[in-house]
Parts: structure tokens; C-alpha cells; sequence
């Protein structure tokens, strides 16, 4: 785990669930299993509130929990055995004993033990209505749940509605019927039965679609952008979370007809001279012009010639059907982040050395300097300032065997997976810097927003002062600034970690 | 030259010819009426003269080079070892040659070449150039010869040090005029269609800097498309495949690349829009630190803006 992945975790924990489980994590976090009584000497936080911290943690399960197998005694690991399952009978015991090939001896003394327990009212009789679900039990039911809900996300019905009754008595019941007949479906409602939750998956697919017409906004211009993001549109309902390889096949006559009016594309292409150059429109009846249809096979032909190659084309003849590719289009958008603040962060001559170790790999810092047309020095310089942040590796190779650096050659290469891990540190360490400041904030008018909290403030803000009132409207615009900063950092996260490879 | 015979002469012009002079051989096809004996007496005379250079070409093989009358003048004053590391100096042609190659070559003293080296040196015969591959190395060739591309690092090396004022002149004028190609005047907004034939190749960039006499060193094709990598590298044009080669079987090598400017900007970045993604100090920065978020004045300064 990075230092910067900590440190934005450790703020998602304080924000969400306060200091104390915050500390809790942390310790977690640093010393990834340990067992409660450390927690609590790491931690300095009582042994109650550590537990109280550690059911909310595992509640949302972002931790779990597990017996030590060190130090086993045979009551112990008869009661480890008793809440592992739940509900334990002496057959059941000798069942697991016998599969771990323990002795009819050992297996005897365990039953003793087991004895000494239930007179020792440590274990009791109990039917199974009245036992709680053990932690392997609890397992089980999550794991089913999550599967259910996957099959429920990604299958053609959509669950969780179903038909309203319709009344035939009343005065529009002829309509009514009529208009069932017409859908087939009839009026649908949300089933009451029903328990809903947020699919974070579907949302990571309008903003990961977002981010590729961006790309094409660069790539083109705000044309081709809003024929990719109509593309994109028309094949969302389909698309259920981002690890969906293409959408399906969308033809030029559909993004034709859903279109927006704004942007006029027809004013951001500039076609052939030649009227009768594309036929196909010609006698087709579009919901607009034949000229716009023309200019929206333009732009999906020059979206398809891009060098990311996204837009695949399936049909050559006429105007064709397309889809897109999401594993290239996703590699695009990483490399114009990347290469975007490599340009921005380290100046163009890196951006120029990169792109030559990405384009010939293993290469030296000569060479490098002769393509990029840079002084040896400086070549040098801006290498050592992309190696030292994670974008670019060394290859030492020794000319002898002492490994002496002046008898050394060193190539320069780049490690896609290493270069995504350094890019991806970055923005932990940015983002958690923005919530930083984002709750210096908020701390700098503390008293303000206690005020602004007050019952009659509230209802009625011109108790406030001009003074407070400026301050006030200061921090929403800061609060606005960070947190929009923050939002769009967190979808280029999304980009970077939670996309097709 | 006046004091040699016809046939002296005759000798002389049948060495000039080739440029590694003749063998005994073709003498005595040439010059019928003479005998062996007349050729050794020739030769020596010549050589004495400095008019004639004996060239070993293979075991008991000579050939016998002419001199030109300009050289022999430049030779007649020098000492023979003056002769032997000047004439060391003059093969090497454009590449130069190195003080201890001369040595190991002429089998001199080391002092006796530095004293000689200075000798031609103040004659102004020769001059010393320094390599772009060794900087620390000197080179030694004729003053009248041009250091060849591998010494003097082509159109881009002034002095041995890489022109970088040209090269960014050079790359300005280049990227203006596809970007004046990749744009329509009358609207600026929109992009030409994928079928567009109007975007300029490498000989036509070629010649507009040869026209608008951008430069005043000869570029070859080769230099153009180098400078248009780099252009190609720092992302402000990309490189299309021509619209009519598109299928065709052309290598890769032949393929005519046409170019396009990237007229759209990037939407700013998120990283550089914030005041981490620029800031020096970035790293140094912590929560608890000395410099932190909640005092940084790069923040105060973005938050106030």
C-alpha cells in the first residue's frame, strides 16, 4: 500500500465514522492483522470503544476477523469449533475430529472437554431457530447476497417494479385497457417487497463514458465528442459495469436520430465539396437533414481513423454499425491523463522523452537525447526527473563484471503497470491533500457554521453580519472548488484503477 | 614539371588518372618502348621530386600514385616526418584523425607529432575539430575539408554544440504552417472530413522552408521528418496515414505521412488545475509537516482566485 493510499484512507474513515474508528483503521491498516489487545496498545483507545469501532468496521466490511491458530488449547479449539458452526453435536465433533485425523483417544478427550463446557454452562442446548448466524455462516449469506444482487444487476429484467393494478371500474378504464394493450407491459410500479441499494458499478459507467468523449473532444473537437457521447447514450442501457469489453453495435442512422440539437455539428466539419459524394442519405427519410447525416458518418469515420482506434467499424458497406472498444479507448484516456500532466508537471521535453521510450523502448540516454533533439545534459536531467517519479525504469547491463557504473550501459524503458501504480500514487497523494485542505476549511470557520447551525440563524439568515455572511459565502466557494477538484480527480482514479486493463 | 622528360610526363599523367595510382603492369602496356629499368630510374627521380608516392597494395604489389602539383608545393618546404604525419592527416579525408592514431600510424615520438601537429597547425594546413560523439577528443583534417555529419552532428550542430535556438525556430515555422494547412480560416472550430487531401507531407514542408528560405543550411528530407518526430513527440501534430494509401500494400518505410496539427486543446487536467500538481515543494508536503495543505500559500492564492 502506498503512503498516499494511507493517508487517503485514513481520511475516508475519520470522515465517515469519526477519530476514534479512524485510529482503529490506522493501526489496521500499518499492521494488517493483529489481535485486540495490541490494537488497543497501539491504538490508546479503551477496550470498549475499540470493539464498538471494530463492529462498525467489520458491519461495513472493511475488515474481518479471524481465530489465531497459535497457542491452541482443546477447549478452545471445542469452542472455536462451536462458533465456527453455530450448532455443534458430539457426532458433528467427532465428524471433523475423525477428518483431522485425530485418534479415537484424542477424540475422547475432546468429548470430555466438551462435557466440562456444557456443565460449565459455557456451551448450551439449543435448537437452531435460536442461534445466531456464526461468522462462516454470515460469510456465506453476504457472498450469496452479493451473487444474487450481480445476477439481479446484470440480467434483462429489472427487478424490484411490477404491473400497477388497474381498476376496471373506473372512468378511464377503457383507456387503460387500452393502452396496456398497446405496451404489453401495462403501468409499472416499485415492488414493495424490494430493498434498494445504489449500483456503484453502472455509476462508474456514465463517468468512465464521460471521460472517453472527452478524449475525443481532443482528439477531434466538440463534434466528434458529441457523436461519441450520443454512441455512448444509445448503448448505455446495455452496459452494465466497466469491465464490459465493447458496447453493442450501434448504427450511424440511430446516433442520426438521437442526436442533440446543440452543439450544430453540421458547423463543426468541414465535408467535401462534392454533394453526391456520399449516396446513402440521399433517399432516406431522417428525422433531419441529409446533410446531417453526412456529417455524422464524417465525423464516425474520422473517430474510427483515431489513432486510439476506440471506434471500430463492423460493416464496410455504406454508412456502416459501429462499437466501441473499451479496453483501447481506456488505454487512450490513461495515456492523454498521463502524458497531460507529464507536460504540465514536468515540461514538454519530458513529455518528448517519454513518448520516445514508449515508442522504442530500451533505449539510451544518446539515442534519447539524438531523437529528441535535446543537449545530452539536459536529456539526462529530465530522465532522472521521470525515473525518480515512477514513469520510466532503468535497465542497468555491466560491460564487466566489478558492475562499475562508468562501465555501465543504462537503458530506459517503460513498465505500463509500474507507470499506472506511480501515476495512481499521485492522485492519492493529491486527492487526500485536497480533503486536507478542504477540512482546514472548514475548521478555519468553525464557529461561523455553529452560528450559521443555530435554529434561529437558520430559519432566518440576515441575523447573520455582513462580515459572516462574506466569510460564509467564501467557504461554500472554497468548499465548492475542492470538493469539484476532488470529484474529478476521483474520476480519473476510476479510469486508472477500476477499468478494463 | 619542366625539368622531367616526355616520357617522365607521360608516366606522370598515367598515375594521375587513377585515384590509386598504377602497377608496373599497366606502365609497360602504356609505355611500350620503355624498359624496366627506365621505370625504377622515373621513379626515383619523381619520387625525389615529391612528384610520385609509392603505395604498397599487397604482399611485393606496388602501385605508384601521383601527387598533385598544388600538395607537391605544400611538401616541397616540409621535413619528411612533417610529410609523413601530414600525408596521415590528408587520408583521413572528413573523418580526421586522432594525435595518437597519427603516432601508432607513423611510428613517431609522440613530441616529435605534437611539434609537427603545431607546425601545420601554425601553416594554417591543418585544423583541429572536435567530434560530437567525444567531445574531449581532437581531431585533426585538412583545413579546406568539411567535418563529415558523424563529426560535426549534421544540420543541427553548431560548433560542435547542439543548436537549440534553430531547432525550436526551425520546429515554429514548421508547426505554423501545418497547423495554417490543418484549419479552415472561415471556421476555425471545425475539422476537415477523414477523406481531407489538403494536409501537408514532409517534401512539401521541405520545400516550403526551402522557398521561404527559413534556413540557411541545406535540410534533407531525413532532417525534416526528425524535426517533425519531435514535433510528433511533443504531441502538437499527429501523424496520419494518407487518405489514398489506406489499403494499399506500402511498407512502412514508404508510406508518404501526411500531418495534422492538434488544433483542440487539452481540457486542463485536474492535476495541473490544482495547486499540488505545479507545486515544487510537493513532496515535502504532509499534514503534520512543516509545509502542509492547511498553510500552503499556493492554495490560499488558488482559493482566492
Amino acid at each position: 500500500m502506498f503512503k498516499e493510499e494511507y493517508i487517503l484512507c485514513c481520511q475516508i474513515l475519520r470522515e465517515n465514522f469519526g477519530p476514534i474508528v479512524e485510529k482503529i483503521g490506522s493501526v489496521l491498516l500499518q499492521r494488517q492483522r493483529v489481535n485486540l489487545s495490541f490494537l488497543l496498545k497501539e491504538s490508546g483507545v479503551s477496550r470498549n470503544l475499540a470493539r464498538q469501532a471494530l463492529s462498525i468496521l467489520i458491519q461495513h466490511l472493511i475488515v474481518t476477523y479471524f481465530e489465531t491458530p497459535e497457542n491452541k488449547k482443546n477447549g478452545l479449539e471445542v469452542a472455536n469449533l462451536v462458533l465456527t458452526y453455530g450448532l455443534l453435536s458430539v457426532n458433528q465433533l467427532s465428524g471433523i475430529l475423525l477428518k483431522k485425523n485425530k485418534t479415537i483417544d484424542d477424540i475422547n478427550s475432546y468429548k470430555k472437554i466438551m462435557l466440562m463446557l456444557v456443565k460449565d454452562r459455557i456451551i448450551v442446548a439449543a435448537t437452531k431457530e435460536f442461534v445466531p448466524p456464526t461468522t462462516k455462516q454470515l460469510d456465506a449469506i453476504r457472498q450469496s447476497i452479493v451473487t444474487e444482487i450481480k445476477i439481479k444487476a446484470n440480467s434483462r429484467v429489472i427487478y424490484g417494479t411490477k404491473r400497477k393494478l388497474v381498476e376496471n371500474n373506473t372512468e378511464n378504464s377503457k383507456f387503460k385497457k387500452q393502452k396496456f394493450n398497446e405496451s404489453d407491459l401495462g403501468e409499472e410500479e416499485l415492488d414493495d417487497s424490494f430493498y434498494f441499494y445504489l449500483c456503484f458499478d453502472r455509476m462508474d459507467v456514465f463517468l468512465r463514458n464521460h471521460q472517453l468523449s472527452l478524449y475525443m473532444n481532443q482528439a477531434t473537437n466538440l463534434g466528434g465528442s458529441t457523436v461519441m457521447k450520443t454512441l455512448l447514450e444509445i448503448a448505455e442501457h446495455s452496459l452494465k459495469s466497466c469491465q464490459d469489453n465493447k458496447t453493442i453495435t450501434i448504427s450511424t442512422a440511430q446516433i442520426v436520430e438521437k442526436l442533440p440539437l446543440e452543439p450544430d455539428i453540421e458547423k463543426l466539419i468541414i465535408l467535401e465539396n462534392n454533394d453526391d459524394s456520399n449516396p446513402y442519405y440521399k433517399n432516406k427519410k431522417t428525422r433531419r437533414n441529409e446533410k446531417l447525416g453526412e456529417c455524422v458518418y464524417s465525423f464516425l469515420e474520422l473517430l474510427s481513423n483515431d489513432k486510439s482506434n476506440m471506434l471500430i467499424k463492423t460493416d464496410g458497406n455504406g454508412p456502416g454499425q459501429y462499437y466501441v472498444d473499451f479496453q483501447k479507448g481506456i488505454k487512450a484516456v490513461r495515456k492523454q491523463q498521463l502524458n497531460s500532466f507529464v507536460r504540465n508537471h514536468l515540461g514538454i521535453e519530458s513529455l518528448r522523452l517519454l513518448n520516445v521510450i514508449s515508442k522504442h523502448n530500451y533505449v539510451d540516454d544518446k539515442t534519447l537525447a539524438k531523437l529528441g533533439m535535446m543537449q545530452p545534459s539536459k536529456c539526462r536531467e529530465k530522465l532522472m526527473e521521470l525515473s525518480t517519479i515512477g514513469f520510466i525504469e532503468i535497465q542497468e547491463i555491466h560491460k564487466s563484471s566489478d558492475r562499475a557504473p562508468i562501465r555501465t550501459i543504462y537503458l530506459y524503458t517503460v513498465d505500463h503497470n509500474r507507470q499506472r501504480a506511480a501515476f495512481l500514487k499521485l492522485l492519492y497523494d493529491f486527492s487526500s491533500k485536497l480533503i486536507q485542505r478542504r477540512d482546514y476549511e472548514i475548521m478555519l470557520k468553525h464557529n461561523l457554521l455553529i452560528k450559521c447551525n443555530r435554529d434561529d440563524v437558520s430559519h432566518d439568515l440576515s441575523l447573520l453580519s455582513a462580515s459572516d455572511k462574506e466569510n460564509l459565502s467564501k467557504l461554500e466557494n472554497s468548499y465548492e472548488k475542492l470538493q469539484t477538484s476532488i470529484f474529478r480527480i476521483d474520476s480519473i482514479i476510476l479510469i486508472f484503477r477500476d477499468c478494463l486493463e | 614539371m619542366d625539368n622531367l622528360t616526355a616520357s617522365e610526363k607521360q608516366f606522370y599523367k598515367l598515375a594521375s588518372l587513377k585515384e590509386n595510382g598504377v602497377d608496373l603492369e599497366e606502365i609497360q602496356t602504356e609505355l611500350i618502348d620503355v624498359s624496366i629499368e627506365d621505370v625504377a630510374k622515373m621513379v626515383n627521380k619523381m619520387t625525389r621530386l615529391g612528384l610520385l608516392e609509392i603505395c604498397q597494395t599487397g604482399s611485393n604489389k606496388f602501385t605508384y600514385r601521383a601527387v598533385k602539383i598544388d600538395q607537391m608545393a605544400k611538401m616541397e618546404s616540409m621535413e619528411p616526418e612533417e610529410i609523413l604525419v601530414y600525408k596521415q592527416i590528408m587520408a583521413s579525408s572528413d573523418q580526421g584523425i586522432w594525435v595518437r592514431s597519427i603516432k601508432t600510424q607513423t611510428n613517431l615520438h609522440q613530441q616529435v607529432v605534437t611539434k609537427y601537429l603545431k607546425i601545420l597547425e601554425g601553416k594554417n594546413l591543418i585544423k583541429s575539430v572536435k567530434s560530437v560523439k567525444n567531445p574531449t577528443k581532437k581531431l585533426y583534417m585538412l583545413i579546406d575539408i568539411k567535418p563529415s555529419t558523424e563529426i560535426s552532428g549534421g544540420p543541427w550542430f553548431t560548433d560542435q554544440e547542439l543548436d537549440v535556438d534553430f531547432i525550436e525556430q526551425l520546429t515554429k515555422q514548421c508547426f505554423r504552417y501545418i497547423y495554417s494547412k490543418s484549419i479552415n480560416k472561415m471556421n476555425p472550430s471545425a475539422i476537415y472530413h477523414a477523406g481531407h487531401y489538403g494536409y501537408p507531407t514532409a517534401i512539401q514542408i521541405k520545400k516550403f522552408i526551402i522557398d521561404n528560405k527559413i534556413s540557411t543550411i541545406d535540410l534533407s528530407l531525413e532532417d525534416i521528418t526528425s524535426l517533425l518526430d519531435m514535433l510528433v513527440y511533443d504531441e502538437k501534430i499527429e501523424r496520419l496515414l494518407p487518405f489514398v494509401s489506406v489499403g494499399n500494400d506500402m511498407s512502412h518505410d514508404q508510406t508518404e505521412w501526411v500531418y495534422r496539427a492538434i488544433t483542440t486543446q487539452a481540457e486542463d487536467s485536474p492535476l495541473s488545475e490544482i495547486p499540488c500538481g505545479n507545486c515544487p515543494v510537493y513532496k515535502q508536503c504532509s499534514e503534520d509537516g512543516q509545509i502542509s495543505p492547511g498553510e500552503c500559500p499556493y492554495f490560499k492564492k488558488w482559493l482566492n482566485y
